[in-house]
């Protein structure tokens, strides 16, 4: 509350009435001469008695100070916010900045202390876990759940017996999600550490980020979750993430049979050298979210088997697959006696995002299916392209499986000087026009120019001129809709405006990128300072 | 279409009515008011301006699909969003404290309120909580006393505040 004015005045007239008590004492000289008498009368008892006066009257000083500090910062905007916007500002920062804010000034230090989902974040790695400080922590989150931020911290002799710290582990119980949990590197440092030295993990728990070395094979610390009795921990997990975690096609099988109730599992930075596949096994129905990023950090028939239509998870339809990969796979399983019928298994589950990294989708699409091989029908209905300038690897014979695509977005940056470049053609013909009858709108960007002399005069609009000749001949329906999102300057675009708004239903050309809406994978789950989550 | 808007400093603003809708209170406050101005007792002309200027920068943007995590701890300001909120530390607070009033979450921070964020174009989470996030990226990182300094505030805390703070820094330091 902001101190009205009333209250002010009433403050005001407190801290004078107190200032007159105190120098009307001091004025008196008859007081200090009884003293002084009593002191040579009794000097033990008078020494006693003005230490007590004194300090009596250095607390009444203190006390008025304050209050007159405190009607002083009434005065400073900075001081004087609302709890609730002190508070919002306080949750951008860590835990050890609440507790710096904490003794700035009363004010604030009362919003912090009064705003229990401050004290719910706790980063180990920014704060020192101190006894007191644990109970200080449980004590300010009152009865809100916690998320843990740990990873053992062995270089600074913090564990020096393979347990984890008491402190720790009496906020575990507590824990929402704890994240970072590097219980590989604990087991190294500590084979012999048994199920009771590790986390006990609490049925409250929700969310649980694990993370490796990826030095050994890890499948074992799923294993000492599961003898830590934390299955039913586990069975009401609703996220995980595996990061950097040596891994199998088996584990990741375990690992979904251990948590049925996952709603969004991604599997981030893993490795392994397995080479062979698996029988899959089917996800829950509660799986929603697959995130697989950097997977190429696995051996490559590890991969493989993800994108395999016989791969280690075999998601419900309807569920989001992000897939992001680091680097082309130079060897991808074709050439390793993979199943002829190789793709993107994934489409085959839902919505498609491929983005972020350069050249990462060119390869996987462009896989040989033999002649006569089966080609599964998938029901990828957005496809994202994004940063990859060697768009000659991309042909649209490899969308011929995207019969449900409906919307294609393409970041478009031509190839270096060294490399011969079709330009859009490749993608823009009529093979795209055959395979993907319900493609209703495309998105192109268009980065940065042609840099070669060779194609000196190409220009994107021809090719997708083609594209449209052939999808109008083909419908007998003019194409619905084609956004341009043109950074080249100068742009040609302008030119053709009404040429292809003949041959479109809506044909427009933007000059900036920022105003693109592109399909974005949904955002992890995340938990909310009130306690509920997205 | 557009409406008027009298600030406590009796200045009036003709604001155009998409640009005001992105204020919750106005948005409200729209309806009940017909032809007639809508007054803000609680903010003055020159803070006024500046919202508006926020607010018709932020007039077409979308709605997010999905919440952009902005209540994950973190300072991030969009370019335009920073060069806006580069302002003196008077006008900043007075900002927060308008679009608290206002009830512009975008402005100052992210709403809690999932049903209200549905109903609001005022918030756009690109925006973001720029004015909660530039005071954050301003103490971050600084000592207490140095917070005070940069702020002008002083500590008013009692003697026994004093040593309750003392002994928590202890604990915070105690490896």
């Amino acid at each position: 509350m902001i101190p009205t004015p009333e209250g002010r005045i009433v403050v005001a007239r407190d801290i004078v009435y107190l200032l007159e008590t105190v120098f009307s004492d001091m004025s008196r000289p008859m007081s200090s001469r009884e003293l002084i008498v009593e002191s040579a009368i009794n000097k033990q008892a008078s020494i006693q008695c003005l230490d007590a006066a004194n300090n009596a009257m250095t607390l009444s000083f203190h006390k008025l100070s304050a209050a007159a500090r405190r009607e002083r910062n009434a005065l400073v905007l900075a001081a004087s916010l609302p709890q609730e916007i002190l508070a919002q500002i306080f949750i951008h920062n860590d835990l050890s900045s609440t507790l710096v804010a904490s003794a700035v000034c009363h004010r604030w230090r009362v919003a912090a202390i009064s705003t229990r989902w401050l004290w719910t974040c706790v980063d180990l790695q920014k704060v020192h876990l101190s006894d007191e400080m644990t109970s200080m922590v449980r004590e300010r989150c009152g009865n809100a759940l916690i998320d843990i931020r740990f990873r053992p911290c062995f270089e600074e002799g913090r564990i020096s017996n393979g347990r984890i710290p008491a402190s720790l582990a009496s906020l575990l119980p507590r824990a929402r999600s704890i994240s970072n949990v590097a219980l590989d590197e604990w087991m190294i440092r500590y084979p012999k550490a048994t199920p009771t030295t590790m986390p006990r993990i609490h049925p409250l728990l929700s969310d649980l980020y694990l993370e490796g070395t990826r030095v050994r094979e890890s499948s074992g610390f799923f294993q000492i979750l599961r003898l830590s009795e934390a299955t039913e921990a586990l069975l009401r997990l609703r996220v995980l993430q595996l990061h950097n975690i040596r891994i199998s096609a088996i584990t990741t099988q375990r690992i979904v049979e251990l948590t049925p109730r996952v709603e969004e599992l991604t599997i981030s930075s893993c490795g392994s050298l397995e080479l062979g596949y698996h029988t899959p096994t089917d996800s829950s129905q509660y799986l929603k979210r697959l995130r697989l990023l950097s997977l190429l950090n696995c051996s490559e028939a590890f991969t493989a088997s993800f994108l395999h239509r016989e791969g280690p998870i075999k998601v419900q339809p309807g569920t989001s697959v992000q897939l992001v990969l680091d680097k082309t796979p130079f060897n991808w399983p074709m050439e390793r006696g993979a199943d002829p019928s190789t793709r993107l298994h994934i489409l085959n589950k839902g919505k498609v995002f491929v983005y972020e990294h350069e050249q990462s989708l060119t390869r996987i699409i462009h896989t040989q299916a033999s002649p006569g091989t089966s080609t599964p029908e998938t029901h990828g209905q957005v496809l994202r392209l994004t940063a990859f300038p060697q768009l000659v690897r991309i042909n649209s014979r490899d969308l011929d499986t995207f019969t449900h695509l409906q919307e294609l977005y393409i970041d478009f940056e031509p190839a270096p000087v060294e490399t011969v470049d079709p330009g859009l053609s490749i993608l823009f013909n009529q093979d795209l026009a055959v395979s993907c009858p319900r493609l209703s709108h495309i998105s192109i960007q268009l980065i940065k120019p042609p840099p070669h002399t060779v194609v000196q005069n190409y220009e994107p609009a021809n090719d997708l001129a083609v594209f449209l000749d052939v999808w109008i001949e083909l419908n007998q329906t003019v194409f619905a809709s084609i956004h341009i999102h043109d950074e080249i300057r100068p742009s040609r675009w302008t030119v053709y405006m009404d040429f292809f708004r003949g041959l479109t239903g809506e044909f427009e050309v933007y000059r900036k990128c920022k105003d693109r809406v592109v399909p974005q994978f949904p955002v992890p789950t995340q938990f909310l300072p009130d306690g509920s989550r997205i | 279409m557009s409406i008027t808007i009298v600030t406590s400093d009796n200045e009036q603003f003709c604001v155009e009515k998409l640009v005001a809708q992105r204020i919750a209170l106005i948005e409200d406050m729209v309806e009940n008011a017909g032809d007639r101005p809508i007054p803000l007792p609680n903010v003055t002309a020159s803070v006024l301006r500046k919202i508006l200027e926020y607010c018709e920068h932020h007039k077409n943007d979308p709605l997010p699909p999905y919440d952009d995590g902005s209540r994950s701890r973190t300072t991030h300001i969009s370019e335009w969003d920073q060069k806006f909120i580069t302002v003196d530390q008077e006008m900043l607070f007075e900002i927060i404290l308008a679009a608290n009033y206002l009830e512009m979450k975008p402005l100052l921070y992210v709403r809690l309120n999932v049903p209200r964020v549905q109903c609001l174009t005022a918030c756009n989470a690109v925006a973001g909580d720029i004015g909660c996030k530039t005071v954050a990226n301003m103490i971050k990182g600084k000592s207490p006393e140095e917070i005070r300094k940069l702020f002008n505030i002083v500590n008013n805390f009692t003697p026994e505040e004093e040593a309750q703070i003392r002994k928590e820094a202890e604990w915070a330091e105690d490896r």
